[in-house]
């Protein structure tokens, strides 16, 4: 006798040493759906206590907070019907912790003597994953929306890039120049927050250049905060000015330098680019793509205005971005 | 930047991504669209592609001042093509001018831009960049 209490208590401890180490919430219900047991992590999920819960029927525990239609249509329609329920979805604002997605998973345990049964209860939280699998649909939707943009704009640099008395080489290189200077500004777009500025893109913008002597400099400047458009916009027009300084301007001459400095007055920046040392400089007779795109991008794309100024010593820019619209994102 | 645009052949036929964007040359003739769109490249393109086929682009507007400006200002409209987001700014009160002219227009979205006035549900959105013969479709059934 004493050795049948033994097992018969040795079984107990050890089923509850198992539904303690489930780490989702679990009761067992007898069949008027009064809690015979529950798990540790029950109790600390819902902040409810032991003795207020154990010998209660669930409807009635913590003030009602179980008191949840779709859990008493679960329990009173759904279960009885079946073994097994997985995975049955609540959506219920519990008093102490407030709005929560549970996931319920049941299952109907038969006892030997056939007369009675208890039904084990296991809730699952998944508020949290079900937060961040909206944070990941959200982030991919822009990140969609952000590829068929850029797909867009990639398909105009195509069709645009000119192919008059070109051969196909020269658009090819023309045209993956551009490109390249869409993938530096989506590279940056994407860097952390507080390097995405005007002179990590002019760094980016002349490494190809910066063949270790001084023909790129850039002078020191106030940092400023550049949104991803932004920087798409601003990396393609300084894409444009680079090409033309290596190929007829100063970066076309050994000696020749490119000096930038930018600041910022009353919410706009200010980009100065000079060039010197280069060969002669005179005004174009005709207003080719690169300058086309030039314009449009700082005007319409960023509300700015853009001075090509060509006096002979040497090629300069003055570029006019109201932040306002350049921090701005998307 | 109208007049930036170079004069397009008529009877040119555009061929654009996928194969619902080839349109006979003289589908929009005589048609005018205005363009409100804050991306320059996405703007000039479908511009182009419009232009392609026999319409007259009114603007582009990057922003809600210039896209009013040209509704009060640019003689009659047959149709509109809008950008639900310009620089961060609803473009509602632009469709607000449009319908006062009766103006029939598409919306063009981006990701989550999708807040739209109930008075507005029924309008046809593209989602950009904007596929020419869908707006064709969108516009003129």
């Amino acid at each position: 006798m004493e050795e049948l209490y033994r097992i018969l208590r040795t079984g107990h401890v050890q089923t509850q040493g198992i539904v303690d180490t489930i780490a989702d919430p679990m009761v067992v219900l007898d069949s008027s759906l009064c809690v015979q047991n529950a798990s540790r992590s029950f109790f600390e999920t819902f902040q409810v206590f032991r003795d207020e819960t154990i010998g209660q029927r669930l409807t009635d525990l913590g003030n009602g907070q179980w008191n949840i239609p779709e859990l008493q249509r679960l329990l009173g329609d759904v279960i009885p019907k079946s073994t097994a329920v997985i995975n049955y979805e609540v959506t219920h604002d519990f008093p102490s912790i407030g709005r929560r997605t549970m996931l319920l998973t049941a299952r109907t345990l038969f006892h030997p003597d056939g007369a009675s049964h208890s039904l084990l209860l296991v809730f699952s939280d998944a508020t949290d994953r079900m937060a961040r699998d909206r944070a990941k649909d959200m982030l991919f939707g822009e990140l969609r929306h952000r590829m068929k943009n850029l797909l867009g704009v990639v398909q105009s640099l195509a069709r645009q890039t000119p192919i008059e008395g070109r051969t196909a080489e020269e658009y090819r290189d023309s045209l993956l120049g551009r490109l390249g200077a869409l993938i530096d500004s989506e590279d940056l777009a994407f860097a952390e927050q507080g390097e995405l500025g005007v002179e990590q893109l002019l760094e980016r913008t002349f490494a190809p250049y910066a063949s270790g002597g001084a023909n790129t400099v850039i002078e020191p400047g106030p940092p400023v905060q550049l949104g991803p458009r932004t920087v798409m916009s601003l990396s393609l027009v300084l894409h444009e000015l680079t090409t033309n300084a290596a190929k007829y301007g100063a970066l076309s001459d050994p000696e020749g330098q490119v000096r930038v400095r930018w600041q910022v007055e009353d919410g706009k920046l200010h980009l100065h680019w000079a060039e010197s040392g280069g060969p002669a400089v005179s005004a174009p007779t005709a207003t080719g793509y690169g300058t086309q795109l030039i314009q449009s991008t700082v005007s319409y794309n960023l509300g700015g205005t853009v001075e090509l100024d060509y006096p002979q010593g040497g090629f300069q820019a003055e570029i006019v971005v109201p932040l306002g619209t350049a921090s701005q994102s998307e | 930047m109208n007049g930036d645009l170079p004069e397009v052949t008529r009877s040119a036929i555009v061929r654009g991504p996928g194969l619902e964007t080839v349109m006979a040359g003289d589908a929009l003739a005589n048609q005018r669209i205005l363009l409100v769109e804050d991306e320059f490249f996405l703007a000039d393109e479908l511009a182009r592609s419009l232009q392609a086929a026999g319409a007259t682009i009114v603007g582009p507007a990057a922003s809600i001042r210039n896209a009013l400006n040209l509704i009060a200002t640019a003689g009659h409209l047959d149709a509109a093509v809008l950008d639900l987001n310009l620089r961060g700014e609803t473009a509602i009160p632009v469709a607000d001018a449009l319908l006062e002219r009766n103006v029939p227009f598409v919306f063009a979205t981006g990701y989550g831009h999708g807040f739209v006035p109930v008075r507005y549900r029924h309008v046809k959105r593209c989602e950009k960049p904007m596929n020419p013969a869908k707006i064709v479709r969108a516009l003129f059934g």
